[in-house]
Parts: C-alpha cells; sequence; structure tokens
C-alpha cells in the first residue's frame, strides 16, 4: 500500500512544482531513505516512458485553406445577422401567426358559397356599369356561351353590377341562371335586337349545336346544316 | 491537498502583442487573422492531435477553434497570454469531442494493435541484454498505451498539457479553468492508473 500523500509530494517534485523549502527537506528525507529513493525512480521513470512521437506536421496550404474557410464563415454569419433568423422571436411569432390566419381566410373564402361571396363584394359591384365585370371566370374564360350566343355582347348574372331584391337571394354554385336580359339591355342598341331575333329563331339556340359561325358557313354554302360535315369537307 | 487558485492567476495586464491581432480580428482584419494563425496553428495541431489520436481529427478541431476565435474575438477581454486562451479554447474543444466519442487509440504514442508491433518503451538499455525482460517490458509498455487511451478526457488533458506540452500546473489551471488542487488531483490519478495498468498481470 503506497502513501498517497508521499507519491504527491514526490510528483510534485519531479514536475517542478514543490516550493524550494520543501524541495531542500525532500531531499533530506531522500538521502536517508532508500525506500523513498526507489519510489522517486518508478514515479520518474514512468513519467519519462511517456514519450510523445513527433506530432503530424500540417499540410501544405493549411493556414491558406484555413484563413479562406474563416472569410466564407465570416460572409455567412453576417449574411445570416441580417436574414429572416436574425429576426426577434416574437416578430416570427407574428410572421407565422399571419401566414396562418392568411391561409385559414382563403380556405374559408374559398368553401363559402358563389352567391354568397358575389353579395358580400362591395368592390365588385361598385364597379361602374358600363362594362360587364361579372364572375371572374367570364372575364377570364374568354367567350362565355351568353357571349357566343348573343353576339359578343355579354349577357352575365347581372348581380354583380346592379344589385337587386332578387340578386341577393344567395345562389349555390350549381345553380343554373337562365340568361335573362335586364331592363337597361333591352334598351341598348340594335346588336341586342338581333340577337334576341336570333334567340327567337329555333335553328340558333343555345342548348342547339348550330353556332353562329356554322350558320355563317352553311350559309355561304348554301347546304343545310343537316348536311354533315361530309360535304362541307368536300367543299374544302 | 487542495489549492485554489493563486493569486498568479489573477488577470494579468495584456503585455502579450498578440492581443492586437486578436483585436484586429475583431475587425474583421483578414491578414491578421492570418498571421494569428501562422502564429499558433502548429502548436494547437500538436495538442489537438495528442487529446484526439488522429492528425485528421486535429486538423478539423483547429479549424473549428480558429473559426470561433474570429467569430467571437471581439468578445474575448485580454488576461493572459493569447497562446494560454487558445489552448483553453482548443483543449475545451477537444474535450467536447472526446465526450462524443471514446477514444480508443492514442496519438503521440503508436497505434496499439500488438504489443509486438507496439512502439518500444523508451528505456530499454536494461532489458536489452535479456531478451525475456525485453519481451516483458514490451508488454508492460502496451499495457500503459491502453491505460492513456482510456483514461477520462479531463485526465488525459492534463496529462498531455503537463507532459507534452510541458505546462506548469498554473497554466494547465488556466487553460482548463480548473484550481491547482483539481490539476494536481488530476494528474495523480492518472499517473495511478498508468501505473496499475504497468503492474498489471497478463
Amino acid at each position: 500500500m503506497r502513501d498517497r500523500a508521499a507519491d504527491r509530494r514526490l510528483m510534485r517534485y519531479l514536475h517542478g512544482e514543490l516550493p524550494a523549502e520543501q524541495v531542500r527537506q525532500l531531499r533530506a528525507e531522500l538521502a536517508k531513505s532508500p525506500a523513498l529513493q526507489a519510489r522517486l525512480a518508478e514515479l520518474h521513470r514512468l513519467w519519462q516512458g511517456l514519450q510523445p512521437s513527433a506530432p503530424t506536421p500540417a499540410p501544405f496550404g493549411y493556414v491558406p485553406k484555413l484563413t479562406r474557410l474563416a472569410e466564407q464563415k465570416r460572409v455567412t454569419v453576417a449574411t445570416r445577422a441580417l436574414g429572416w433568423s436574425a429576426a426577434p422571436p416574437w416578430v416570427r411569432a407574428m410572421a407565422a401567426a399571419a401566414l396562418v390566419a392568411g391561409v385559414a381566410l382563403g380556405v374559408g373564402l374559398g368553401r363559402m358559397p358563389h352567391g354568397a361571396q358575389a353579395g358580400a363584394g362591395p368592390v365588385v359591384a361598385a364597379v361602374p356599369g358600363g362594362s360587364q365585370v361579372g364572375a371572374p371566370e367570364a372575364a377570364s374564360a374568354g367567350p362565355s356561351p351568353a357571349a357566343s350566343v348573343s353576339g359578343g355582347v355579354e349577357v352575365t348574372p347581372s348581380a354583380a353590377t346592379t344589385p337587386s331584391v332578387a340578386d341577393t337571394t344567395p345562389k349555390t354554385a350549381g345553380d343554373a341562371v337562365p340568361m335573362q336580359p335586364r331592363e337597361s339591355d333591352t334598351a341598348a342598341p340594335a346588336d341586342i335586337d338581333s340577337a334576341e331575333a336570333m334567340l327567337a329563331d329555333e335553328s340558333v339556340s343555345m342548348s342547339g349545336s348550330t353556332t353562329l359561325a356554322e350558320e355563317y358557313w352553311q350559309a355561304l354554302e348554301g347546304t343545310g346544316s343537316d348536311d354533315g360535315g361530309g360535304g362541307g369537307d368536300a367543299g374544302w | 491537498m487542495t489549492a485554489d487558485l493563486a493569486p498568479g492567476l489573477a488577470p494579468e495586464p495584456a503585455t502579450d502583442p498578440d492581443w492586437e491581432l486578436v483585436a484586429r480580428v475583431a475587425t474583421g482584419d483578414r491578414e491578421a487573422f492570418g498571421e494569428l494563425v501562422e502564429h499558433h496553428h502548429r502548436r494547437l495541431l500538436r495538442v489537438c492531435e495528442r487529446l484526439l489520436g488522429d492528425a485528421e481529427d486535429a486538423r478539423d478541431a483547429v479549424q473549428e477553434v480558429f473559426l470561433k476565435v474570429m467569430l467571437k474575438a471581439g468578445s474575448f477581454r485580454p488576461k493572459a497570454l493569447v497562446s494560454t486562451w487558445l489552448y483553453r479554447v482548443a483543449v475545451n474543444h477537444c474535450l467536447n469531442v472526446l465526450r462524443r466519442r471514446r477514444l480508443r487509440r492514442w496519438v503521440s504514442l503508436s497505434p496499439v494493435e500488438d504489443d509486438e508491433t507496439a512502439a518500444p518503451p523508451p528505456d530499454l538499455a536494461e532489458e536489452r541484454a535479456d531478451p525475456h525482460r525485453e519481451l516483458e517490458a514490451r508488454h508492460r509498455w502496451g499495457r500503459v498505451q491502453r491505460a492513456i487511451a482510456d483514461l477520462p478526457p479531463s485526465q488525459r488533458a492534463v496529462l498531455v498539457l503537463a507532459r507534452f506540452e510541458e505546462l506548469s500546473y498554473k497554466e494547465i489551471a488556466e487553460t482548463l479553468g480548473i484550481t491547482l488542487g483539481a490539476v494536481e488531483s488530476r494528474l495523480f490519478r492518472a499517473m495511478r492508473a498508468l501505473e496499475r495498468a504497468q503492474e498489471a498481470p497478463e
């Protein structure tokens, strides 16, 4: 069993950590004690035995590479500091909440009945009545069936332009809205009249397959619509 | 025997000229950073290699250390030598690495797979006269190497700094941020562990 306190003192002596006065005292003890000398020799041998091999030298270009990396890191950190991640948590929380609210609002509006949307659209209703800006799809999806029938005059549901008691009735998306010319439209010029005349003609109906263009070509060719495509094709 | 931080460990005036380099690094001076790396990278590579047991890991560690230094240079205040501060950053980084993985190799001493092929003990003058004793000494040395690899990181750090970097107890205490008593205690326990390994029967 070794004396721990004595070992510690010997180690401090070996490592040069013992105060000068204690060094003198220890040397005096060592001179008188062969056992202490032997123990010191063992510790010295163990300590000296811990010899490191030569460290691996730094590879060529290590310092420039490190400097380059550091510069990149600095730029990255500086950029990040200006970016979103540098924003205070409460700002990020507010933004996230606004995003969620926006999405929820969008989904909610998307699920609302069309009629309710139209009725709730004062902005749309406030558009001057000269042009027809009813349903968004009518404005963006090109000529509607109504347009093809009425010879270029758009006849869209009038809820958007002139709200009336009847128009405030909510309509579902599946509601079929009959084409009813408004009173203001009846006072329109002759093209409206001709359109109504066309509508009255049995050969031209909304549900029929004959379009104005077909009528026109049939008239040119002097053939009836019953000739089928074969005759027409032969004419071409 | 536990000693508190000696009076000498109190912050010293910044007399190290490298602090000026650090201050320039804090302002984004690329040249200053290059100079700082040039001055200190060899020593840090050496200590990291001895702590981590692998030259490539040591290069990665030193790279991380200098990047930390660059990013945090502005927040450090001169207290002692820059080299001590860098040692501290490096050793702490290595200790974190070591805590994540239990190291089984010891770099500064050759890898130990077989006692026959291991690095020879440093002093075999007496044993060389007798082949049997020489073989026994080699086995004993191999056990010491394995014991070093098995030391807890905190003890290994003290051993590396004391034996291989030849730092004083005071410098080790500054570097690791521990007391002189803790330095002595860890070193003593490390040496006892190595001695037990050396004496252990096959």
